[in-house]
């Protein structure tokens, strides 16, 4: 065969560009795919560290009917591994972020000012909030001076933007309930809480405090979150768009959730905590993206169940719930308590996580330390006669399907439709009572944004044990069914209802419904 | 003015604006081309099979654009009909009805970068057709043709 100098610079051209060109734009992705896989966290010995206090925000300034505050979103480096460096994005660069301690009918305004690179949107979780301060996924909160176009175009939708700060308004009719704050904004979710905005918001009321339960240093938070470390110390989350500006989602092999091998507890590495023995009282949060825990206690305690649950997302319970084990998928909170006095002292009782595997199989330590006098008690009436909706009073049912993108391609969907910030999915008149029926393919935490709601019945029969109380987030395993009844009240205006596997939900599994 | 002929010589303005369609459905491959390589590399990760699909048209829109520099044959010509086709009829399945059920999700949203691919695929398509016409079959395979015939 003759070759020309012509056909010689023809076949040269068509593989240049043909071939080598395309294959060199795969290495890159190629090898990020790869390196997704084998990232393990360094070495941390458990239970040495001890369980730090989140801390509390305080107030600039208060008048007769409203407490202000300012938080700053800003990038911070903590040592989170020992002897490492951690860059945090946090809640005045706090990892977990100050806790909001709020009055019930008492309004709280949070001024939220963002120093970050990034735009960010704040949600209140079970919060009864406005739709201007919701936190809805495209309002949001530009960087300080980055005037208008920095990574928030989200596919042309139409985006509310507020440059540099926001005040969120926080009228807290709502009963008493251990409540969190984080960043919700579209398709960067999952990122932005992992890398830290996220904080407690508990609100309290007279019912509660006059109840005998563990008050002060005996009512501890746990922020349970589950991280990837870098060799460095620095988080590893495999975000498509690691600057978190353009294209939002995970590689495909996290399709599923980003689960960690490293359990952070109030933002420490399995931590150890002493206790006298005596009763404390447990504000449990799952704020990790996709992990469900199924916390169990070992050694269990002589003589019976040692979790005993007094309230659950929406407040305190009727009467306590005894439980073996606190089943808690991503965003639900268990309000729990726990006798140590049922151990010797010098007792250790490992917090185990009886989903994980290996070193994540452990979540924390507690250490029966001490003798001390317990005046306090679980009074078997906790809470008032709750007023539940009832859903033979329901007008109207509405059935949700929530499905599962996967690792080849696809994007999370309810009822076969991505999010869209345009559409609306449900439209509930205000104060009306609805059923809603959630279907799942996989494990979904379904959260509704502005009510709470009772769980009716999972898979036809009754509800789950941990399905008790007022609830804002319901734990649906895969090819499960649950009806619940909400009375959609307090505010007209447009909200979300999504998964909270925030991969799921950043990958479009959220709807709205819009109250009128 | 002048341009460079097939022998490398200076050729005439007619020369040049003789392959000025040729060059223009070029141009067209390679926008396409880039377009598609400049969303590989997030969709390969996103979407693996999406991504792989995307990896392929840039590919094929290489091979198009390189060879219609040089002079393209029926069969080329073809092709790049066949090809274009395919990925404009996707782009539009994808954004104007989805694919419920298949890959999970429905309507891909319709954004600037894919709606120029797709202009671009279009005026290709279009151009392609035309210079069909005038590309003559070559002497070798109608000799072929005459002989299958005559047998």
């Amino acid at each position: 065969m003759n070759m020309t100098r012509r056909s010689f610079l023809k076949m040269g051209a068509m593989a240049g560009v043909g071939l080598a060109l395309p294959v060199g734009a795969l290495s890159r992705p190629f090898d990020r795919i790869g390196a997704a896989g084998s990232v393990i966290s360094p070495s941390v010995e458990p239970f040495e560290v001890p369980l730090p206090a989140p801390s509390v925000l305080k107030p600039v300034h208060t008048d007769s009917t409203t407490d202000h505050y300012e938080v700053t979103q800003k990038a911070r480096t903590l040592e989170i591994l020992p002897g490492m460096k951690t860059e945090v994005w946090g809640y005045d660069g706090l990892f977990p972020g100050p806790t909001v301690e709020a009055r019930s009918g008492r309004k709280v305004v949070i001024r939220q000012m963002n120093e970050l690179p990034v735009p960010v949107s704040s949600h209140l979780h079970g919060g009864r909030t406005p739709p201007g301060s919701d936190g809805y996924p495209t309002d949001l909160i530009l960087p300080s001076g980055s005037g208008s176009s920095l990574g928030h175009d989200h596919g042309g939708h139409t985006v509310t933007t507020s440059d540099g700060f926001k005040d969120y308004e926080y009228p807290n009719e709502q009963r008493a309930a251990a409540l969190w704050y984080h960043d919700h904004r579209m398709d960067f979710t999952g990122p932005q809480n992992y890398r830290g905005l996220l904080g407690m918001y508990i609100i309290r009321d007279e019912i509660e405090d006059e109840l005998p339960l563990p008050k002060g240093e005996k009512e501890v938070p746990l922020i349970i979150a589950d991280r990837i470390f870098n060799e460095d110390g620095s988080f590893y989350y495999p975000s498509i768009d690691p600057s978190l500006t353009g294209q939002g989602g995970v590689i495909g092999a996290y399709a599923n959730g980003v689960f960690g091998d490293t359990v952070l507890v109030n933002g420490a590495p399995w931590p150890v905590m002493e206790a006298s023995n005596t009763r404390y009282r447990f504000r449990i949060l799952n704020a990790s993206n996709a992990q469900v825990y199924d916390l169990a206690l070992d050694p269990p305690p002589p003589g019976g169940k040692p979790f005993v649950q007094v309230g659950s997302d929406g407040g305190l319970l009727e009467s306590p719930v005894s439980h073996d084990r606190i089943l808690t998928s991503p965003a639900e909170r268990f309000d729990v308590v726990v006798d140590f006095s049922r151990y010797p002292v010098g007792t250790e009782v490992t917090l185990k996580n009886l989903e994980g595997e290996g070193k994540t199989r452990d979540v924390m330590r507690f250490v029966v330390a001490r003798k001390e006098k317990d005046e306090s008690a679980v009074p078997d009436a906790l809470a008032p006669r709750q007023d539940y909706p009832d859903p033979e009073a329901a007008g109207v049912t509405r059935r949700f399907e929530f499905r599962n993108g996967n690792q080849w391609g696809g994007m999370s969907t309810v009822n076969g439709k991505m999010f869209d910030p345009e559409r609306m999915d449900a439209s509930p008149r205000l104060d009306s009572t609805e059923v809603w029926e959630f279907v799942s393919d996989g494990e979904h935490p379904i959260h509704l944004h502005l009510v709470h709601f009772k769980v009716m019945s999972r898979n036809g029969g009754e509800p789950g044990p941990y399905d008790a109380g007022w609830k804002d987030t319901v734990l649906l395993r895969a090819n499960e069914r649950v009806r619940m009844a909400a009375r959609f009240e307090g505010y007209r205006g447009k909200y979300v209802f999504h998964c909270h596997n925030l991969e799921h939900e950043d990958m479009m599994m959220m709807a709205n419904f819009e109250v009128i | 003015m002048s341009a460079k002929t097939r022998n490398g010589r200076a050729g005439t303005t007619s020369e040049w604006s003789g392959h000025a369609p040729r060059y223009a459905e070029s141009a067209l491959a390679f926008v396409s081309q880039g377009i598609h390589l400049w969303v590989l590399q997030e969709q390969f990760l996103f979407r693996p099979l999406t991504g792989g699909l995307i990896f392929l048209a840039a590919v094929c829109q290489g091979l198009l654009a390189a060879s219609l520099l040089f002079g393209p044959g029926r069969w080329m010509v073809r092709f790049g009909v066949a090809l274009n086709v395919c990925i404009v009829t996707s782009w539009a399945v994808t954004r104007f009805f989805g694919y419920p059920g298949l890959l999970g999700f429905d309507r891909l949203p319709v954004e600037p970068l894919n709606l120029t691919a797709a202009v671009a695929e279009a005026g290709l398509i279009v151009l392609l057709i035309r210079i069909r016409r005038q590309i003559k079959p070559h002497p070798e395979s109608s000799e072929r043709r005459d002989i299958v015939n005559a047998a």
